[in-house]
């Protein structure tokens, strides 16, 4: 019995500071409330969660979002997994690519943000290199044009998440045995061979964590876009995150906002489940 | 035996660990006292906060008042980004715990407020000290009363007419002898600017308010400053055609390259710089920025500043003088009681009276409109002493066309909009966005 006393301090803390707020939302997704103390509070059933789904703004930062996660997903793991390799093998100088890689990671996401909206601003960095390189006609305003702006931060996106990546799978090639590719490479193994037949099998676990983790963290990025964008020009930058916090504390639209936070929840759950499940499909298959 | 005696040190460690979290949940039961010779806390949540000259008077006031009363505890909230301002202000509200004394920008929402108790009717104290209360303008005070509510809800302060300052440098370099005072003349103006490479006006509609700002000059010189009111009651739609029109003017600017081609990636900022380094020749802001532009460490071309109302159109000399007014209030909690309220109201006063007035106006260029006040013209700025003149000629003045719009969201969906055009949309797609917003609205 004592022992479950132990756990108590912590289940408050989760209790308290993840619990509580869940329902709190659910609550107030389902209300109509301007968000001023005292005032009305009407129970709407799911009216918000329908005027969610026909508010094109909200729709335009689903497909954002889709556009975030479906990206992050093809290039941060595959390019984690090649830095991982490329590291691992311990070429010269290492121990410095190690800590390169892995430098966007320990900026905070505002700082990585803010760097690179004075790289891609009009008179930024980006545009004076291609102006002097002879590129001059493939100048534009990046965070601003509609064919640029979003694509924009689905890449300082990728740039900033593939260190962090690239050291859970270092971690991850260390724990596969030596004897495997020794004994592949006295059977004739080319390293590409040994690559895909050794180190991809033995780091699948490894790796369905990274992509289970990268669209978690894809479907809930916010101070990426709130530092490079805000959501702008005009909506076209949003998430389902920024919009949340703009229809919650913005507009005092506090039932809409919670409809899109459970909806933004939903979604991370839906696919944790759904990553899960390929991942132990496919542990199966093999 | 020993096994028992460490369950039940576990019990009690686990039980005091328990308690302690729970009482970091609780109360901390201090707070606002309002019994006398208690300590009393005054929260202050407002845009007072950075380093310039006027945040520099409104801390020294601060200082003065605590030397006075050493039991009371000021928490300045106060948040110079009009963003963390409002996460803050939105916080307060939700909770129902407001700062002693606030502001809130517009004034279609504040009935709201006042039912819920968040706002103090200020009429009978400012009755009750004619010293202070009679010497704030009419008109700013009449602001602040709300239409269906009996009573005064805020006093002012800050004020002064939003338009064009401009580089008489350039002007002339363009051969421009004066600023135009009509909008045929002021195209011409722009013709002549760009004919000698210099951007004629900074604008960084990143920061979409300065996109709203031009658009609200246009409408209220178009269609007076009544406009404002007439949307926000729906007496008025915004594809209403002579409320696009406003539109088209914006959008007429945009075809005759008044604006760097590029301003729609550029930040209030960065459109600053430009002017304050002589790279383009007019900015519109409003008497917040003089104490900026006249200071030469931050603006090159400080000595070629000066001030102009925005022009007219030739059709509507009835509205020369609908004029854009920046309007910063001070509100008082409406739960204040006893000794802490006795205590606000002294601070407001002393932030807000005659001698404040003049020590602002002179040494930050800030104007509290009050007439009791008599300001020393040879420390008066020059660029504020022609905001003071331009002011008083208005015939009608508003501040931005959403402060008088029941939807929270507005403030976003009109500058969004209105930013839009320089992306590219059309006058007629901003004016249906905007109104889209609120059709979905009802």
């Amino acid at each position: 019995m004592g022992i479950f006393l132990f756990i108590v301090p912590a289940l408050l803390i989760y209790i308290v500071f993840q619990i509580i707020p869940i329902i709190g939302s659910v609550f107030f997704s389902l209300v109509d409330w301007n968000g001023i103390a005292g005032s009305k509070i009407t129970f709407v059933g799911i009216k918000n969660y329908i005027d969610a789904f026909h508010d094109p703004d909200v729709l335009l930062s689903l497909k954002n979002m889709a556009k975030m996660v479906i990206v992050s997903v093809l290039f941060h793991t595959p390019i984690a997994l090649l830095m991982a390799v490329a590291i691992n093998a311990k070429c010269k100088c290492y121990r410095l690519f190690k800590a390169l890689f892995f430098v966007p990671t320990v900026f905070p996401l505002t700082a990585v943000g803010l760097m690179w909206y004075f790289i891609f601003m009009p008179t930024g960095a980006l545009n004076a290199l291609l102006e002097n390189i002879g590129l001059g006609s493939l100048v534009t305003s990046w965070l601003v044009n509609e064919a640029t702006a979003m694509n924009t931060i689905v890449f300082v996106n990728v740039w900033a998440g593939v260190g962090y990546y690239m050291v859970i799978l270092l971690a991850g090639l260390t724990t596969i045995p030596e004897d495997l590719y020794e004994a592949a490479s006295i059977d004739g193994a080319t390293p590409v061979q040994q690559f895909f037949q050794i180190t991809i099998p033995n780091l699948k676990p490894i790796i369905s964590m990274c992509v289970m983790m990268d669209i978690i963290g894809s479907v809930k990025v916010f101070d990426l876009v709130f530092a490079m964008t805000q959501g702008g020009p005009n909506g076209l930058t949003n998430l389902p995150t920024t919009l949340m916090y703009n229809e919650a504390f913005k507009y005092s639209h506090y039932g809409l906002g919670s409809a899109i936070g459970i909806l933004i929840m939903v979604i991370c759950t839906v696919a944790t489940f759904a990553s899960n499940f390929v991942s132990t499909k496919i542990e199966k298959d093999d | 035996m020993r096994n028992k005696a460490k369950r039940i040190t576990a019990a009690a460690l686990t039980g005091v660990m328990a308690l302690g979290l729970l009482a970091g949940c609780g109360s901390s039961g201090s707070g606002s006292g309002s019994d006398s010779g208690e300590q009393v806390t005054i929260r202050l949540l407002t845009r007072m906060s950075g380093t310039s000259p006027q945040v520099g008077i409104w801390n020294d006031i601060l200082d003065e008042f605590k030397e006075k009363h050493p039991e009371v505890t000021i928490i300045d909230d106060s948040q110079s980004d009009e963003s963390a301002y409002n996460n803050v202000l939105s916080t307060d509200i939700a909770s129902g715990e407001m700062a002693n004394i606030f502001r809130i920008q517009g004034v279609a929402n504040l009935g709201e407020y006042i039912d819920n108790g968040m706002i103090l009717d200020l009429q009978p104290y400012l009755d009750e000290d004619p010293e202070w209360g009679g010497g704030f303008t009419e008109s700013s005070l009449a602001y602040y009363q709300v239409p269906g509510y009996e009573g005064t809800y805020a006093v002012p302060a800050e004020s002064g007419v939003i338009g064009f300052y401009y580089n008489t440098e350039l002007f002339e370099k363009a051969g421009i002898s004066e600023f135009p005072e009509t909008w045929t003349e002021f195209l011409d103006v722009i013709d002549k600017l760009n004919a000698i490479d210099v951007t004629p006006i900074a604008i960084g509609t990143q920061s979409t308010y300065m996109a709203g700002h031009l658009h609200n000059l246009i409408s209220y010189r178009w269609l007076g400053t009544d406009i404002a009111k007439q949307l926000g009651s729906r007496e008025k739609k915004w594809t209403d055609s002579d409320v696009v029109e406003t539109l088209q003017y914006v959008k007429d600017l945009i075809d005759a390259n008044a604006f760097d081609p590029n301003c729609a990636g550029l930040t209030d900022t960065m459109a600053l710089t430009s002017f304050q380094t002589g790279e383009a020749a007019m900015i519109i802001t409003g008497p917040w920025n003089i104490s900026v532009f006249s200071d030469p460490e931050q603006t090159a071309v400080y000595d070629k500043i000066a001030f102009a109302k925005f022009p007219y159109f030739e059709e509507k000399p009835e509205y020369k003088d609908e004029d854009m007014q920046t309007m910063s209030p001070y509100m008082v909690s409406g739960k204040l009681e006893g000794e802490e309220l006795d205590l606000t109201l002294e601070l407001l006063k002393m932030l807000t009276g005659p001698e404040a007035t003049k020590r602002f106006a002179e040494e930050s260029a800030t104007l509290i409109p009050r007439t009791d006040v008599e300001l020393d013209q040879s420390k008066i700025n020059p660029l504020l002493s022609d905001v003071i003149a331009e002011g008083n000629k208005s015939t009608g003045i508003a501040q931005d066309i959403f402060d008088y719009d029941p939807l929270t969201s507005m403030q976003d969906r009109t500058r969004n909009s209105i930013a839009s055009m320089f992306t590219g949309a059309t006058p007629e797609d901003a004016a249906a966005e905007i109104q889209a917003e609120i059709d979905s609205n009802q």
